[in-house]
């Protein structure tokens, strides 16, 4: 009988701003994952030692046996210093707090509404690549172009054309709001609601609008402005 | 005057950077000043084949950062007009062979011997328009009016002025007035209201600037044509002469009526 092998899990590496991220799969385990550790150390051997590491378990569940037999493989394998150690998995974030290991989590962070935020006021234009991201209200004072983006925790005002993308009420409830003199995007967000169905065709297409939650969809109300 | 070192660039690729940068050089050279026109697309040089220098590159702007030959050595002269010149760049090369600290020294070796110099500027936002506009003082950006073009040339914008690119003046290329009133292309307008950047020029489609392309001849070698006449002006708005901007509406209307004279015979 023929079957399909499951692929063997790999470890992959990733670069971003912050350094070379090792992205560990909890389901490679054994000596499996000290070869698969230590062939890969070996391929970047120069790089390691120019640039930050970040160790991601990803959600593994780590206990203490299994983390100091990582750490004699990293001495082993003559690794000069780890700048972060990453996990989602809750248990194994409390162990690295316990024995002092700057951890962090490797779900993006999004700002969340804590009461204190203050209003944030851009009063120029936000251009294609600009991106705002904000615990708070955010109100722009000209045009929010293609290719900008705005996240906020709170309400989202466009002064202008909103053609760029806009994310308001991140992490908070539906209570929050989107207004733009000119509704030009295809896509808006708010909360956990994406519309990514507008178009010219609409009636408020290009007109003063704002937008709202009604906790199953998001309602678009045109404003005389 | 101070030396004015000017990227042309644009964001989207193939909107006419290397185009504008030719045709500006020969025009600020035509106007009396000694000017230097300098291909920054390393790996893909085009300036060379638009200018019709091709043939008497020898060295390249590589070769006069790494030692390998003086600045004079590299600098491929324009016989047809006086005081102007080309830098090549490199065909064989990466985008990495240089770093924009050796492009502003490179920049500031120029500024001892020309009134302008024009960088062309690769396309894109990483290495290589770094690299071509880390020596410069002002920037021309290239669009053409549509909204892929426009929306990168918005991100180039944006990148020059973090980099305090000043000023920062736009050159609107490829424009068809019967499109734009089909309401099939965007106007001038629309463009200027997503830029907010002052407008240096408008260039219309013209099939003359294929050929000139194609034959190594810019516009101002060649007979007189809409695209050439607009390349003029821009090059008089850089040295600071007011000309006004030509309707494109009327100028379509015009040459329709100058077509229906010629089949009906009027004069």
């Amino acid at each position: 009988m023929t079957g399909i092998t499951p692929e063997e899990p790999t470890i992959t590496l990733k670069g971003s701003g912050k350094g070379l991220r090792f992205v560990i799969p909890p389901s490679l385990k054994g000596k499996g994952l000290w070869e698969q550790f230590s062939s890969t150390l070996d391929q970047v051997s120069e790089m390691i030692r120019q640039v930050d590491i970040i160790i991601d378990f990803q959600d593994r569940k780590i206990e203490t046996q299994f983390f100091l037999e990582f750490l004699s493989k990293c001495l082993e394998n003559k690794v000069p210093s780890i700048s972060s150690w990453e996990t989602s998995d809750e248990t194994t974030r409390a162990l690295f707090r316990q024995i002092g290991l700057k951890s962090g989590s490797n779900e993006k962070k999004r700002p969340r509404r804590t009461g204190r935020e203050e209003t944030l006021v851009i009063s120029n234009s936000l251009r294609s690549g600009q991106r705002i991201e904000h615990d708070g209200d955010v109100i722009i004072l000209g045009h929010i172009n293609d290719g900008a983006e705005v996240l906020a925790s709170g309400n989202i005002i466009a002064c202008g054309k909103l053609k760029g993308l806009v994310h308001g009420g991140i992490n908070s409830g539906a209570e929050n709001i989107i207004i733009a003199f000119s509704l030009e995007a295809k896509q808006v967000r708010l909360g956990g609601m994406v519309n990514s169905s507008l178009n010219e065709d609409h009636e408020w297409w290009g007109k003063a609008v704002r937008i709202s939650s009604d906790g199953n969809s998001l309602r678009i109300r045109e404003l005389s402005i | 005057m101070d030396p004015r070192v000017i990227v042309i660039t644009s964001g989207k690729g193939g909107v006419g950077k290397t185009t504008s940068t030719a045709n500006l050089a020969v025009n600020l050279a035509k106007e009396g000043f000694k000017v230097v026109a300098v291909d920054a697309d390393i790996g893909l040089r085009n300036l060379d084949l638009v200018m019709g220098l091709e043939n008497r590159v020898v060295y390249n702007f590589i070769d006069v950062i790494e030692g390998n030959c003086r600045l004079k050595q590299a600098l491929v002269r324009d016989k047809r007009v006086d005081n102007l010149y080309l830098l090549p760049a490199a065909q064989t090369r990466t985008k990495d062979a240089v770093n924009p600290k050796q492009m502003k020294e490179l920049c500031n070796e120029l500024r001892k011997e020309f009134d302008f110099i024009l960088m062309d500027s690769p396309a894109g936002i990483e290495g290589g328009f770094q690299n071509a506009a880390a020596g410069a003082d002002e920037a021309l950006v290239v669009t053409t009016p549509e909204i892929s073009a426009v929306r990168d040339a918005d991100r180039i914008i944006g990148m020059l002025e973090s980099m305090q690119k000043s000023p920062i003046r736009l050159i609107i290329n490829r424009v068809r007035p019967v499109l734009i009133k089909e309401g099939d292309m965007l106007d001038v307008e629309d463009v200027l209201d997503v830029l907010a950047v002052k407008l240096i020029g408008i260039v219309p489609e013209d099939t003359s600037v294929i050929r000139s392309t194609n034959s190594g001849e810019p516009l101002t070698f060649g007979t007189d044509s809409q695209a050439k006449n607009a390349f003029e002006n821009i090059s008089r708005r850089i040295v600071g002469i007011e000309v006004p901007f030509i309707n494109m509406q009327e100028r379509q209307e015009s040459s329709l009526l100058a077509g229906l004279k010629r089949i009906f015979r009027f004069s």
